[in-house]
């Protein structure tokens, strides 16, 4: 499998920064980064594509990125390639972008090829990936046949207009070692036939989700013992439940339990040659809605070249006479390559007008997926794309086509943009006003893309982030460097991009504010009057759904999208006319139920939850709690009122202030060692005490059977590792909670654990039953009672002024701050009582952290389908059927895109309305007169009125206060309610009311905006 | 954050019809100037340890809230297998099983039917759980002890005063806002399935879910059996069809819920059984 990648050798003790890597080792893996890490990849071509692509690699790290291009920086390159500057107009680009992508990483050289002229085979044979940009198909196919003959991957990509075209060619045999990237399946089953085509069925609370053809094995049968680690086994699936695995004949009979776990089998993939490939191409689809233009395309992008090379040049901006002539050639190629139909003239005819044209989102998208395919090559991680693709935003163009005369080139860096959308349009690109929310790794590649685009060089662009830079920024949010760590996201951003197009000098005004009902004071009425558009580069759904309200309310279009590892999404959101973001919901988060976590744990996800959850109930919450009663002088009386958990609360203060609090940290080694015993052997007994091994349901089923785990005590042991790393984590904490000095010398750790004498611990017999009900119930305190003896026995606060404990602040990305290294031992070690695989470190930081994987390459394309959008919403385009929501998964690969979801319509009486209607009064009216403005214009009887958590009145409010109510203003009933003052700068209130119609049916209605 | 205005206007729209027309034996207290600061009031079911109590649930709606389950907290002291000490209700309907049409009224509607079948076999209180599973007189005796010290008020609470709202076991009314009461389409069913099933459709229970009681005499140690293996959590009484009040030995038929409406006739009546059976 490896085969070709090792001919330099992974690099020797070089570990893998986890620090600048982490959220993409989650998606690639380590094992697929320590193959990119012994690749060396040669680009050619250092235009807008060539440097997207380099910049990608580079970013994701392989061992070395060569680029080649010795041909001079022209002012029109300028529009896509975001590393020139004008004064390189003249240099070679390759030179001049070397040094810029060099800063990217730090572990990935950058070099220079040297050389004149076109590339020739002999240039590529050290490198194993080989990537062509801007070649001609000629040049193509010789270097493929070389790279072929020689193992070396080859990719060729280019951009014309909004046309693009990727082809790939990896070998005759390139085995994929994992075609999805997802996680292997694994489950528990209740049942294997002993048969030809065994049947296994699983625990039917879960589906197994597997696919016919994927392979499994299994673990912890009982009597069919033989499959226990059997070598993988190809799937039939039967059922949501069910699936065959061959014969098992002879493995013995099945007695109860088991677990299956999907195994990845290699997959050998078959390339063509490009030669081969140009006269029977394997096409891939990129939009079922076009799924005949890739044939025309293929046609059409051998015309162009054959045009160039007959020509010296691509055919000129809309020029009709160059059209047909490379109509003439791609009719001709279509005739000799055997084609039925007719070539689609209209589409070849676009291809030319535009063939000139270099625009940045179209080398974004075009860049991140060939850099994706370009780490396949490398790493054999995913499915490489087979074999030519060829993809189109079309829908991109203006609705007023431009003329011949609005497209030549001017001089001007935009020349790419105006030879596809014509200087006029290119005057509103400029004229753009909009507000950018969030200036991570979406935001700095919009902010890229803005910037070549020439967006708002007329006008302005709003940004906001309130966060700082962190090391795991820079794998991805390529416009940070090391030395930005700690400062604003925003600002850096803005500063980086105006250095790419000086004409944004001044136009982009950064913020660091939340976007929140908190700044609507900031980004209130004014701020959307003069925006035309918001687009979201957002990390979290709640901060999208409340960028998507304003949008609604503020009735302007919304750009959103998101990223997940490999796969990306994109949505349009236009006024009066598609649904908003907040129409369509994710399916509900699926949670651990509490007696899973509690005692009933069977993977290692329970474990993790339970292991987060006590970090919180050891670390954070008692020194929290402590704190609040050493600063509050009435929390007492206050958590007492609040009632419920106050017995807890107190006992717990006792502990942490009184009881076991700690002087020194050796006292902390001794709290962690009891901890230890409290949580792996004490508690496990005492459940074991009441639920004992033999344990049997009243149907007679063993109690600890199926999803039901029965747990063992662990015995400590400073000599195991595991034992011994979470006491010195543990410790750690405990004595940072306390301010006291941490340690982590092993002998100090040993000494003090030697001395410690644990004591012995005896199963509590349970609840006592009560004979006589009339008998006071002994083990129930009296909990008044109970706590004003605790209280007594509390030090009053004002005897420790000043005093307070340091909560634990959940940091997940500092590895030196034990709270991952507790939470991976906490969860392992329980993991050990129930006999559960454990997770390493990385495994536990992802799902106890709430990681999100994330890689420039999908982020790149994401964008760029984003501002193919932004296009069309500069053009105003007000039909569904203009915009495309996507869908992409870079792994497998896939693309797919859909027309928004028209608004949906609603209906009282007669009126038809949608989201983006509402209802508007004006001049504050009062309550009585709100009511019969409904009654009185629309025919619609109030049952219940209320703005925000406030309910202002409903129908069972009883009629004395319905009579003081009717006569106030909405603004003073909206005080009256709440109990608070609105806010001055307050013009409007959002009112929602229940409504019944004339034939007191409950109806649905829009919101009401009041002003006051 | 707060719940989204969409989650809101859910929310408030449901509160006003539970105070109107409220299922029967439960109850919500509103709270005019914070309407998320809501409270359930779940009247012990007769019949069972509960009886005669009122139990006050605590509804913590975070801001992901429906698409996320709200957290609820049984604040009043309770024996409970499936209530933990801290007031944590350990239900599947709280957690896996949530569904974003469920809502307040379904979460109250589902704690009453675990008043009247616990679920021992996935305690959060393992002493409760245990308790009930060796010694089904003794978990009973304790929970009613439990009612009766921290339950039981000496009035009844004014939310069950309102005489509307009151109907007779024997002339049931509907479930108000009967569309929130239903299996939902992933029910756990049990995890020992006969071992010879082999077919994924017959043998997948998304729609249809077997319960099946098993013959015994109504003596004083025998309890209710639908809490054995076959019955979950979500296999709430109400989901069942209609046995016959006087015929609690009759085996319960096989129910598709999606078929059958669902009746507070069938709460009653499982009540009933289980008071028999006391």
């Amino acid at each position: 499998m490896a085969s070709e990648m090792e001919v330099d050798g992974a690099v020797p003790g070089v570990p893998i920064d986890e620090g600048l890597y982490s959220r993409q080792l989650y998606v690639l893996g380590h094992e697929a980064m320590k193959k990119m890490a012994s690749s060396n990849v040669l680009i050619v071509g250092m235009k807008g594509l060539g440097v997207e692509i380099a910049k990608n690699v580079a970013l994701a790290g392989v061992k070395s990125v060569t680029i080649y291009d010795p041909n001079p920086v022209e002012i029109a390159d300028l529009g896509t390639q975001f590393f020139l500057r004008e004064n390189d107009i003249g240099q070679p680009r390759a030179s001049v972008t070397a040094p810029r992508l060099s800063e990217l990483n730090t572990y990935v050289p950058i070099k220079i090829l040297e050389g004149s002229g076109e590339i020739t085979p002999d240039m590529v044979a050290p490198y194993q990936v080989v990537v062509l940009t801007n070649t001609t198909v000629t040049k193509q196919v010789e270097i493929n046949e070389f790279c072929r003959s020689k193992g070396i991957y080859f990719i060729s990509a280019d951009v014309r207009g909004l046309f693009g075209a990727v082809f790939n060619d990896f070998g005759k045999d390139f085995a994929c070692v994992d075609a999805t990237g997802e996680q292997p399946q694994t489950g528990m089953i209740v049942q294997v036939e002993e048969d030809e085509d065994a049947i296994v069925t699983c625990l039917d609370e879960t589906r197994h989700g597997l696919e016919d053809g994927d392979y499994v094995t299994f673990s912890e049968i009982k009597g069919m013992e033989g499959l226990n680690g059997c070598e993988p086994r190809k799937v039939t699936v039967k059922g949501p439940y069910t699936f065959s695995i061959g014969d098992t004949k002879g493995l013995g009979q099945y007695v109860s339990g088991g677990l299956f776990t999907q195994v990845k089998m290699p997959k050998i993939l078959q390339f063509r040659s490009l030669k081969e490939s140009l006269t029977q191409p394997e096409l891939f689809i990129t939009d079922f809605a076009k799924f005949d233009r890739p044939a025309t395309l293929h046609v059409g992008f051998l015309a162009l070249s054959a045009f160039y090379e007959k020509n010296g040049h691509l055919p000129r901006p809309r020029s009709s006479s160059d059209a047909s002539a490379v109509l003439a050639l791609a009719k001709d190629i279509h005739k000799s390559n055997g084609g039925q139909d007719e070539v689609d003239e209209k589409i070849i005819e676009t291809l030319a007008f535009q063939a000139t044209g270099d625009l940045s989102p179209m080398v974004a998208v075009i860049g991140g997926f060939v850099a994706q395919e370009v780490l396949k090559a490398c790493s054999a991680k995913f499915h490489p794309m087979q074999q030519s693709m060829y993809f189109d935003s079309l829908e991109s163009l203006p609705h007023e086509l431009p003329s011949e005369a609005d497209c030549q080139p001017l001089g001007s860096r935009y020349d790419g943009q105006i030879a596809v959308f014509g200087k006029a349009f290119q005057e509103k690109i400029n004229a753009t006003k909009q507000f950018l929310v969030g200036s991570g790794a979406i935001g700095c590649e919009m902010l890229k893309n803005w910037s070549m685009m020439g967006l708002a060089s007329q006008g302005v662009i709003h940004v906001t982030d309130l966060d700082t830079i962190e090391k795991s920024n820079l794998n991805r949010q390529f416009l940070f460097r090391p030395k930005d760590v700690g400062k604003f996201k925003a600002e850096v951003a803005a500063a980086a991009v105006a250095e790419m197009n000086p004409e944004l000098k001044g136009k982009i005004i950064s913020y660091q504010d939340r976007v929140g009902p908190e700044t609507e004071r900031t980004y209130g009425d004014e701020f959307f009057a003069k925006i035309d558009g918001v687009t979201n580069a957002l990390d979290n759904v709640l901060a999208r759904q409340y960028m998507d309200r304003r949008c609604v309310f503020y009735q302007k279009p919304l750009l959103e999208s998101g990223t997940l590892g490999t796969k990306a999404n994109t949505q349009v959101v236009i006024p009066f006319l598609t649904e908003s973001y907040s129409s369509s919901q994710d399916p509900p988060e699926k949670s651990i139920p509490s007696c899973t976590v509690k005692n009933f744990p069977n993977a290692i996800e329970h474990c993790i939850q339970w292991s987060r959850e006590a970090f919180d109930s050891l670390f954070v919450n008692p020194p929290t709690t402590v704190n609040l009663y050493l600063s509050q002088p009435d929390f007492v009386e206050s958590t007492l009122k609040s009632s419920g958990q106050h017995f807890d609360q107190l006992k717990q203060i006792e502990k942490y202030l009184v009881k076991e609090r700690p002087t020194s940290f050796a006292q902390c080694i001794e709290w962690a060692r009891l901890q230890y015993e409290e949580n792996y052997v004490n508690e496990i007994r005492q459940l074991l005490f009441n639920l004992p091994k033999d344990q049997v349901n009243s149907n007679g089923t063993p109690f600890w059977s199926g999803p039901k785990r029965a747990p063992d005590p662990l015995k400590f042991n400073v000599d195991n590792a595991l034992d011994f790393e979470y006491i010195v984590a543990a410790a750690n904490l405990h004595a940072f909670n306390y301010g006291l000095k941490g340690e982590s010398d092993p002998a100090v750790f040993r000494k003090v654990l030697e001395s410690i004498k644990v004591p012995e611990f005896t199963p509590k017999s349970g609840v006592k039953i009560q004979v006589n009900e009339n008998e006071p119930v002994s083990n129930e305190p009296n909990p008044d009672e109970d706590i004003d003896s605790i209280v007594n026995s509390l030090p009053p606060p004002s005897s420790l002024a000043g005093f307070r404990l340091v909560p634990v602040d959940f940091e997940k990305d500092d590895d030196s701050n034990h709270h991952i290294d507790f939470i991976t031992c906490a969860s392992n070690l329980r993991a050990a009582n129930y006999g559960i695989t454990q997770a390493d470190r990385h495994k536990t930081k992802l799902i106890a952290g709430k990681i999100i994987p994330a890689i420039a390459t999908t982020t790149a394309l994401a964008v760029g389908l984003v501002c193919l959008e932004l296009y069309k919403i500069i053009d105003r385009k007000n039909k569904v059927e203009d915009y495309k929501n996507g869908f992409v998964n870079l792994a497998l690969p896939f693309f797919g895109f859909s027309e928004p979801i028209e608004a949906a319509k609603q209906k009282y009486g007669e009126t038809e309305w949608t989201l983006w209607d509402r209802f508007e009064l004006e001049g504050n009216p009062t309550l009585q007169e709100f009511i019969n403005w409904f009654k009185e214009k629309h025919n619609l009887e109030i049952q219940m009125v209320s703005q925000g958590v406030s309910m202002l009145w409903s129908s069972f409010v009883p009629a004395k206060k319905t009579a003081d109510r009717l006569n106030m203003r909405m603004s003073e009933l909206v005080e009256h309610v709440s109990k608070k003052p609105i806010e001055p700068w307050v013009k409007n209130l959002l009112v929602e009311v229940m409504v019944n119609d004339e034939n007191d049916e409950d109806v649905e209605v829009p919101y009401c905006l009041v002003h006051i | 954050m707060a719940l989204t205005p969409q989650a809101l206007r859910l929310l408030s729209k449901e509160l006003v019809r539970l105070r109107s027309d409220p299922p029967e034996g439960v109850r919500v207290i509103v709270d005019e100037d914070d309407l998320t600061a809501v409270e359930g009031l779940v009247q012990g079911p007769s019949g069972t340890p509960y009886e005669g109590g009122y139990f006050r649930i605590r509804f913590n709606f975070g801001p992901e809230y429906p698409n996320i389950p709200p957290k609820c907290t049984m604040i009043t002291k309770i024996f409970h297998p499936n209530m933990s000490k801290q007031g944590e209700i350990c239900v599947d309907t709280l957690k896996k099983g949530w569904k974003r049409e469920y809502g307040v009224g379904h979460v109250l509607v589902t704690i009453k039917c675990l008043l009247i079948y616990p679920n021992p076999e996935s305690a959060l209180d393992e002493e409760a759980g245990k308790q009930l599973l060796a010694d089904y007189d003794g978990y009973c005796k304790y929970a009613r002890l439990m009612t009766s010290i921290h339950a039981t008020p000496k009035i009844t609470p004014i939310e069950f005063r309102d005489s509307s709202s009151k109907s007779s076991p024997s002339a049931p009314t509907p479930i108000a806002g009967l569309n929130l009461i239903h299996l939902p389409s992933s029910i756990p069913s049990s995890h020992s399935r006969p071992p010879n099933s082999t077919s994924s459709t017959t043998s997948s229970s998304t729609t249809t879910t077997t319960v099946t009681t098993t013959s015994t005499k109504p003596t004083a140690s025998t309890r209710p059996a639908p809490l054995q293996a076959h019955a979950q959590q979500e296999q709430s009484p109400v989901m069942l069809s209609e046995p016959t009040a006087g015929e609690p030995e009759k085996p319960l038929k096989t129910v598709s819920s999606t078929k059958t409406p669902a009746k507070t006739a069938g709460a009653k009546a499982g009540a009933k059984r289980g008071l028999k059976r006391l």
